[in-house]
């Protein structure tokens, strides 16, 4: 299997708050049952897992979790992962994906070209494959450009890397990256629980062989964190 | 084409469908009966609420029915049936119509459908201990701080700016930061700029057609530049700017500059060309005048979308229906005296009268297109009737006479639809969802403030929209 390959499973895995994150993503009250949210546009990335889990936490009378839309989760993205707002997502590597290939996708509007004067009051069936991929695209950029040029780099720093792997998976820098991106990603300190299954992701992906299992791990913790109902809807 | 004989059959349809009628009395009356109703708060309720299409009545209409006066032959005069409503209203009031487990009265009081199935209220407790992120169930400063920051200015705080934030010594502090970044992102571009979240909200009532633009961004058939309706609109709903002007005013604005953009009143636009007396805000712009009155003598289309768009009331939707007596009077010979038309033309045409001096496309692009034309139904469309001439230009708006154009703005910016619509754009935006039957306390209290005490201007409205339970509470 090609390792981009691994990175699909991996993620696909990784990528669920349901699953990943099930006992401590409360955040925003939202993240069970997936996806019947309606108004802001419901069921997009987050939700996944349903089920009855129940961690004892307040419930919301409303439910009222809304989703990001193109223009606020393009933003949101860039300035959690410290890119240039164009340098985000681009299709063909010139067309960008929020605001020119996918904007009606993620929640826009068309209005002069094709008389969309309002967004879609709910999500539609492509949504939360656009969500992935412009989330997808801008980890792959910050940890490129973070392996890149170490010296400058903003999530992933200073972790030490030998023949692709994490040289020591329990470093003191590791842990810190992971915090800094939960912090970016959500605003908030990641729980014991979240750093454990972030950093289990990382013996997951070695164990497929992966030609560099240490950029993939980075990769999908960006991407897992990025794409979670925390992150998306607020 | 042949044409079908009118069978005894089909005549008695067409009196059975006459008999059942909507009756133009009936939003009044039941507001009359429901003074507290969510329906009957600054206004009356769609023909919608008994009727799926007037004259055929749903669930609940048909439960009404069948207690007003029975056994009478149809159709009752409007005297007999407005006799008869209230105590008809009162009969079913203890039915579940719709069967969603309320009772009628109860879905009438709370704002829901009484024939809608999937209207209710819903009355879920909070529930569950507490939340380590978010109170929820209580307003949240936190929560609001980060929703604000999304909403006004496009992204999230940082963890650092949120941490900063939670540092602060008192909520009352916290409150007066919130009020300090919502004003800093109402003048950001994100918010009023080119395509900005203001331009959003405008969308749906200017209806741009990119291939008709003159002007920025020109079109392959350059027509007007909708780009001043834009400013127009923006305009009025920032800088404790009178929100009303949309409708009211005599004067145009001007776009200048980005970061931040610029709106200014002007006198005169070279793309504009209503002359000041008989301007009336967005309701006479270029683009107004040439897409939405385009070719028509009577130009409903361009009243009933300044109804449906600044006022909320959408006719097609039988929304905002004020029935005048002895109306449509039929002028264009379109056949609007049709039973089945006739329920809304009653009001719609009273409403479109203001417009007929208001020319679209007709005539001398020169000289005439989008401009105010005296006697232009007389000398430009001279030869297609003879009665089109009889139009007026007195009509009626909310059952009130008006004697122009300008007069019909005035009316419906003073309105209590005016403010409702308004206040429910942001709603939506801010809330993503219309208001819901347990909010509309804090939606009317909003709306009725935005008058008085905040004077038709859209900042203080939003510092208060901003401090509600509905937009503080996760």
């Amino acid at each position: 299997m090609r390792p981009e390959h691994w990175l699909v499973l991996m993620v696909v895995l990784a990528g669920c708050p349901g699953k990943l994150n099930r006992g401590d993503d409360a955040g925003t009250g939202g993240g069970e049952g997936g996806g019947s949210v309606t108004g802001g546009g419901g069921g997009a990335a987050g939700g996944g897992g349903g089920g009855a889990f129940d961690a004892g936490y307040g419930k919301s009378a409303k439910g009222n979790l809304r989703f990001k839309g193109n223009e606020r989760l393009a933003i949101d993205y860039a300035v959690a992962l410290g890119l240039p707002i164009d340098q985000v997502c681009k299709e063909l590597g010139q067309y960008d994906c929020s605001f020119v290939v996918h904007p009606v996708a993620l929640g826009g509007v068309d209005p002069y070209g094709h008389g969309l004067f309002e967004p879609s009051p709910v999500t539609g069936s492509t949504t939360p494959i656009v969500v992935e991929r412009v989330a997808l695209a801008a980890c792959v950029k910050r940890v490129t450009l973070d392996l890149a040029t170490p010296t400058a780099a903003v999530v992933f720093t200073s972790i030490p890397v030998t023949a692709g792997k994490l040289s020591n998976p329990q470093a003191p820098e590791v842990r810190l990256a992971l915090t800094e991106l939960a912090q970016r990603g959500w605003l908030r300190d990641p729980t014991e629980a979240e750093l454990a299954l972030l950093l289990q992701l990382n013996v997951d992906i070695e164990a497929t062989g992966v030609a560099e299992p240490a950029k993939t791990w980075m990769e999908a913790a960006c991407f897992a964190v990025l794409s979670s109902a925390e992150s998306v809807f607020y | 084409m042949s044409q079908l004989p009118l069978t005894p059959l089909v005549a008695a349809l067409v009196l059975a469908s006459t008999s059942a009628w909507a009756k133009p009395p009936a939003p009044a009356i039941f507001c009359t009966k429901y003074p507290t109703a969510p329906a009957c708060i600054g206004g009356l309720p769609a023909c919608t609420m008994c009727h799926v299409a007037a004259p055929q009545r749903n669930v609940y209409g048909t439960a009404i029915e069948a207690w007003i006066v029975p056994g009478a032959p149809r159709p009752l005069s409007d005297a007999d049936f407005s006799m008869a409503l209230p105590s008809a209203l009162s009969a079913v009031e203890a039915m579940d119509s719709d069967g969603d487990t309320v009772s009628n009265v109860v879905e009438i009081q709370r704002g829901t459908l009484p024939a809608d199935q999937n209207s209710f209220p819903a009355d879920i407790p909070c529930a569950g201990g507490p939340n380590p992120q978010y109170k929820v169930c209580q307003y949240d400063l936190r929560y609001v701080y980060r929703k604000l920051l999304l909403d006004f200015c496009g992204f999230s705080p940082t963890y650092a700016m949120t941490r900063q934030f939670q540092l602060l010594a008192s909520d009352q502090l916290r409150y007066t930061f919130l009020d300090q970044e919502l004003d800093r992102c109402l003048g950001t571009d994100f918010w009023r700029g080119k395509n900005g979240v203001l331009w959003k909200l405008a969308h749906p009532k200017i209806r741009p057609v990119g291939s008709l633009k003159s002007g920025e961004d020109q079109g392959q058939i350059p027509l007007a530049d909708y780009y001043d309706d834009y400013a127009m609109f923006v305009y009025s709903h920032i800088d404790d700017h009178d929100v009303r002007s949309v409708l009211t005013a005599d004067f145009y604005v001007q776009r200048t500059g980005t970061n931040p953009t610029v709106y200014t009143s002007v006198p005169a636009l070279g793309s504009q060309v209503v002359d000041q007396a008989h301007r009336a805000g967005n309701m006479t712009t270029s683009w107004t005048l040439d897409y939405f009155v385009m070719f028509t003598a009577l130009p409903r289309n361009a009243a009933s979308q300044m109804y449906r768009a600044y006022l909320g009331l959408d006719i097609a939707k039988q929304e905002g229906i004020y029935s005048v007596a002895n109306e449509p009077r039929d002028y264009d010979a379109k056949g609007v005296q049709a039973a089945s038309c006739a329920a809304c033309h009653a009001t719609l045409d009273p409403l479109s009268y203001p417009y007929r001096n208001y020319n679209g496309l007709t005539g001398n692009p020169g000289g005439q297109f989008g401009r105010y034309v005296p006697n232009r139904l007389e000398t430009l469309f001279a030869n297609q009737g003879a009665t089109l001439a009889m139009i007026p230009e007195n009509g009626i708006i909310f059952g009130q006479p008006v004697a122009s154009l300008t007069q019909w703005a005035q009316v419906a910016a003073n309105s209590d639809a005016f403010l409702k619509a308004t206040v429910t754009d942001y709603w939506k935006l801010l809330m993503g969802h219309p208001p819901r039957p347990e909010e509309t306390a804090q939606f009317v209290g909003l709306w009725r403030s935005l008058k008085t005490p905040h004077n038709y201007r859209v900042r203080p409205m939003l510092h208060e929209l901003i401090r509600t339970e509905a937009y503080g509470a996760p």
